[in-house]
């Protein structure tokens, strides 16, 4: 069923433990976007009708992020992909900016991060938004064996490949380069 | 070509200027194809500018509106805010009133420092002020951190004055924010109300409006019953007061019909079509 911003969808707001899309005013679920209502047990979820809606950074979403900018201190990237969805206004103005901070790159050893062997510019890294950060930049986070480097080519523009969690290879020259390495996961 | 560039080469042919034949001042003052409390029919088309996050195009009478909603999006140099930010900016289009507006210089909403510029600026301004007032009540900021939301509104043609249009502007631009998806506490519907000679009439004619003792713009939530904003110029005393809100209220319910349909009907194309 479709509804409306405004539109009563559901009485009993203690039994429902999830929801999207609804709000709660006085003993009622009210729904606060135009899209299709779909309510079980315990859940009312309106989905939204609308084309290109964007899911907006959240704590502990996953995102893919381009490098942009390296200091020895943090990494300045890009957020392409917000939870499995691309970003569709990437114009210059209006993305997603995150920063690294080298002691968010990895859980251990933390102090002897050196920003340079863990990411360059242009890498496509997958990470965590830990923090919402302060007015400019959403803080991300590689510190899991699954977050890292995804993609990145080599100083003579080739391809690389993870070779292990540190050390990225050119198969075409055969020399390594220093990476924080995401770990393969299965498709 | 053999004709003097120095000089100022009339046209080869002219014609007989010919001006619009002027309506005695009686027959606009009475309402005599509608009733006082009868709308002037809405014509309301969402997403029109396919740049824009969402958008809409509104007709009312002769006024013609499009507002664009773009966002939400990140604030970039202006400090933490927990909740989302709502910019509006209005632009009157040169043709869009009787007497001609300056493009250029018709000021924008967030622009503060337009203050001490000229009472056209500062009509733009005031306008945008009142919209955002308007519409603020309607969205569910706080699910915006850090974000901003403009919102941009042409003014193709104003047929209603400031208070009518203001109105007309606040639902056309709840409609563009609905349909850009955004999350709202519910849909607003604003509309005008002129008391004349101890009558209430609808949705005024400029004609209507400059001949009123009192005149006020109303916004609601209609699913809420809520009214998000008030702008009245005039005096009207408490029983014609509680008498025009209660009126405006339930004209108010007709435009959210026509916002709803337009909206259900939007949807349900966009499903069709993908």
């Amino acid at each position: 069923m479709l509804v409306l911003p405004g539109q009563p969808v559901s009485d009993n707001v203690d039994s429902i433990k999830r929801t999207e899309g609804v709000y709660s005013r006085s003993d009622k679920l009210i729904s606060s976007v135009v899209g299709e209502l779909s309510k079980s047990e315990d859940q009312v979820r309106v989905e939204s009708a609308h084309k290109n809606s964007q899911p907006l950074p959240e704590i502990d979403s996953e995102v893919l992020a381009t490098v942009v900018r390296l200091n020895s201190k943090q990494a300045t990237l890009n957020l392409d992909v917000i939870d499995g969805v691309p970003c569709t206004n990437n114009s210059q103005d209006s993305n997603f900016q995150g920063i690294l901070r080298s002691q968010d790159v990895r859980q251990t050893d933390k102090d002897r991060v050196k920003m340079y062997n863990c990411v360059r510019p242009g890498d496509i890294v997958r990470a965590v938004i830990i923090s919402l950060g302060d007015a400019r930049n959403y803080y991300l986070s590689t510190a899991k064996n699954e977050y890292g480097v995804v993609f990145a080519t080599s100083q003579d523009g080739n391809q690389m490949i993870p070779v292990d969690w540190e050390t990225m290879k050119d198969e075409h020259t055969g020399n390594t380069e220093h990476r924080k390495c995401a770990k393969p996961t299965p498709v | 070509m053999n004709f003097d560039r120095r000089r100022v080469n009339g046209p080869e042919s002219t014609h007989e200027v010919f001006y619009e034949k002027k309506q005695s001042d009686n027959v606009q003052n009475k309402r005599l194809s509608r009733k006082d409390d009868e709308l002037r029919p809405i014509f309301l088309k969402p997403g029109l500018i396919s740049s824009a996050s969402g958008s809409c195009y509104m007709e009312c009478g002769s006024s013609k509106i499009a507002c664009a909603v773009y966002g939400p999006k990140q604030i970039k140099n202006a400090p933490y805010s927990s909740t989302g930010k709502l910019n509006v900016e209005i632009k009157h289009s040169p043709f869009s009133s009787v007497i001609r507006r300056d493009p250029v210089k018709v000021g924008d909403g967030c622009n503060q420092t337009l203050a001490n510029a000229s009472s056209k600026e500062l009509d733009a301004t005031h306008l945008s002020n009142q919209v955002t007032q308007a519409l603020l009540p309607s969205l569910r900021l706080d699910k915006y951190e850090k974000m901003q939301i403009d919102v941009f509104v042409t003014i193709i043609q104003d047929d209603s004055l400031d208070f009518g249009l203001m109105g007309n502007i606040t639902t056309a631009a709840g409609t563009a924010l609905a349909s850009a998806g955004l999350e709202m506490n519910g849909l607003v519907a604003g509309l005008a109300v002129a008391l004349q000679a101890d009558k209430l009439l609808l949705d005024p004619t400029p004609a209507e409006v400059r001949n009123s003792q009192a005149i006020m713009t109303v916004c609601t939530l209609p699913a809420l019953t809520q009214i998000t904003h008030i702008w009245q110029a005039g005096t009207l005393d408490l029983s014609t007061y509680k008498q025009a809100l209660s009126v405006v209220e339930s004209a108010s319910r007709n435009i959210h019909t026509v916002i709803a349909k337009t909206l259900m009907n939007e949807s349900n194309e966009s499903d069709v079509s993908t």
